[in-house]
């Protein structure tokens, strides 16, 4: 059965279908929770959330990228918990304009409790990434975790964000130049991770 | 070389991504070809999208699918759930009305008869504090009492003649000799209440009785309250149980 059909039939309230697009869908919808969470229960409970919001939900959508109706039901589920996160801060944020515009760039933030092997050990490709992801403001990071980890086109983010495309491309453009400074941070501690330019033949 | 604007770095982003239309692309890379700020911009920029590309990807720990419970799915209810429901409700409702007509019965009733405290007085009330019901007993056996001596109260009341008759004879100085007699006048009141005290059993049994008897309506309603609503319950658990069955053969 095509992913169409199975959406019909989800529409039509067959629980089976449903569960079969979960399963087809739930590595993606987990991977952004936890790119734009960084952690691993809250993301959990976030694409539980978003897949039965998704079910309850599943008449109002109308066609187009399911991806990324999915998407937009996760990225919300995030948002909503990111909301709470505010309520009971745990971490100073870093002040950023309204307009998204002349922000100073962004730290990464460095726990100045670490040692320096620490530091280093914590310096690996992935912890350094998503650290400097951290760093951005939400809504740059929901931009990057869909366009570049889950791969999606300007459209598609367009339309899991409810942006238009204009605001899409600004957006990540502003959060890989603000990434890219983060990271510089890290040349020298991850030279492994710049050599990757190398090995990737870009 | 000139540092590239945030204008310049957005249309370089969209130049990776592919989102440039024909034309935008063949002017922006001819402007790479001439300026060497923005070909490093874009090396920069292409570094840092493959590094974000290449970020591991994480599994769901779990499966995320939902169950009928979390959806919120209920099987279809038989139709005679509802209706055995209602029916059971409705009898219910029949038996409390006639429970309350039972009730309501004796109140009109007592309200149109004379009440059992107006006879009271009529008998020289105010003999003893009892409720109103047995005070009717009560003065009647005092009155009794009263009239016709028994051997008891005889024996009881024996000595105070003789008591006077001493004290007449013999005047001694002192009080408490001469409230003697009183006592026994005392003594044949105090016996007035011990004696009704085992007269009034039978009457409150009898009162008591009706409302606590159920009429063979009454109970035919009851029982059908209940079983019509067991059956209901019932018939909404089987038709759980073989719901959950079916879904989880389908699992």
């Amino acid at each position: 059965m095509d992913e169409s059909a199975l959406i019909r039939s989800a529409q039509r309230g067959d629980l089976e279908a449903f569960n079969r697009l979960v399963l087809a869908y739930q590595d993606a919808l987990y991977n952004t929770a936890l790119r734009i969470l960084n952690d691993a229960d809250l993301a959990a409970d976030a694409t539980q959330d978003a897949f039965l919001s998704a079910f309850r939900g599943l008449n109002g959508y109308r066609g187009g990228s399911f991806r990324a109706w999915l998407l937009r039901t996760v990225t919300n589920a995030c948002y909503d918990e990111l909301r709470r996160r505010k309520r009971r801060p745990t971490t100073p944020l870093e002040p950023i304009n309204e307009d998204d515009d002349n922000v100073e760039s962004p730290r990464w933030l460095a726990d100045p409790n670490l040692s320096p092997e620490a530091q280093l050990e914590q310096a690996e490709l992935e912890h350094a990434i998503q650290h400097c992801m951290d760093g951005l403001p939400t809504d740059f990071r929901a931009v990057v975790v869909l366009a570049d980890i889950q791969g999606l086109d300007y459209a598609e983010v367009a339309a899991a964000l409810r942006k238009p495309i204009g605001t899409i491309k600004s957006r990540l453009a502003r959060a890989r130049l603000r990434l890219r400074e983060c990271l510089q941070a890290f040349r020298e501690l991850l030279p492994s991770a710049f050599r990757l330019e190398e090995e990737l033949g870009i | 070389m000139t540092a590239a604007s945030f204008r310049d770095i957005k249309q370089l982003s969209a130049y990776l991504d592919g989102e440039l239309s024909q034309a935008e692309r063949a002017r922006l890379e001819s402007r790479i070809a001439r300026d060497a700020g923005l070909s490093a911009a874009l090396d920069e920029l292409r570094t840092t999208r493959a590094l974000l590309r290449h970020m591991p990807r994480r599994g769901a720990p779990h499966s995320f699918t939902l169950t009928p419970k979390m959806a919120g799915l209920r099987p279809p209810l038989p139709r005679a759930v509802p209706v055995l429901r209602f029916a059971s409700v409705v009898a219910a409702l029949l038996l409390f009305v006639s429970f309350a007509g039972n009730l309501l019965g004796p109140i009109t009733m007592a309200a149109q008869a004379p009440a059992p405290q107006e006879l009271a007085p009529a008998y020289g009330g105010g003999v003893g504090g009892g409720p109103a019901e047995t005070a009717p007993e009560v003065t009647d056996k005092g009155l009794v009492f009263e009239a016709t001596s028994t051997p008891e109260a005889n024996a009881l009341l024996a000595p105070a003649p003789m008591l006077e008759a001493t004290l007449e004879a013999t005047p001694v100085p002192g009080t408490p000799t001469l409230e003697q007699p009183t006592p026994t006048g005392e003594i044949a009141v105090l016996e007035q209440p011990i004696i009704p005290l085992s007269a009034p059993k039978t009457m409150p049994e009898e009162k008591v009785k009706p409302p606590f008897s159920l009429s063979p309506m009454q109970i035919s309603l009851l029982s059908l309250a209940v079983i019509l609503g067991f059956a209901a319950f019932l018939l909404r658990w089987r038709t759980n149980r073989a719901f959950t069955r079916k879904v989880k053969s389908q699992k």
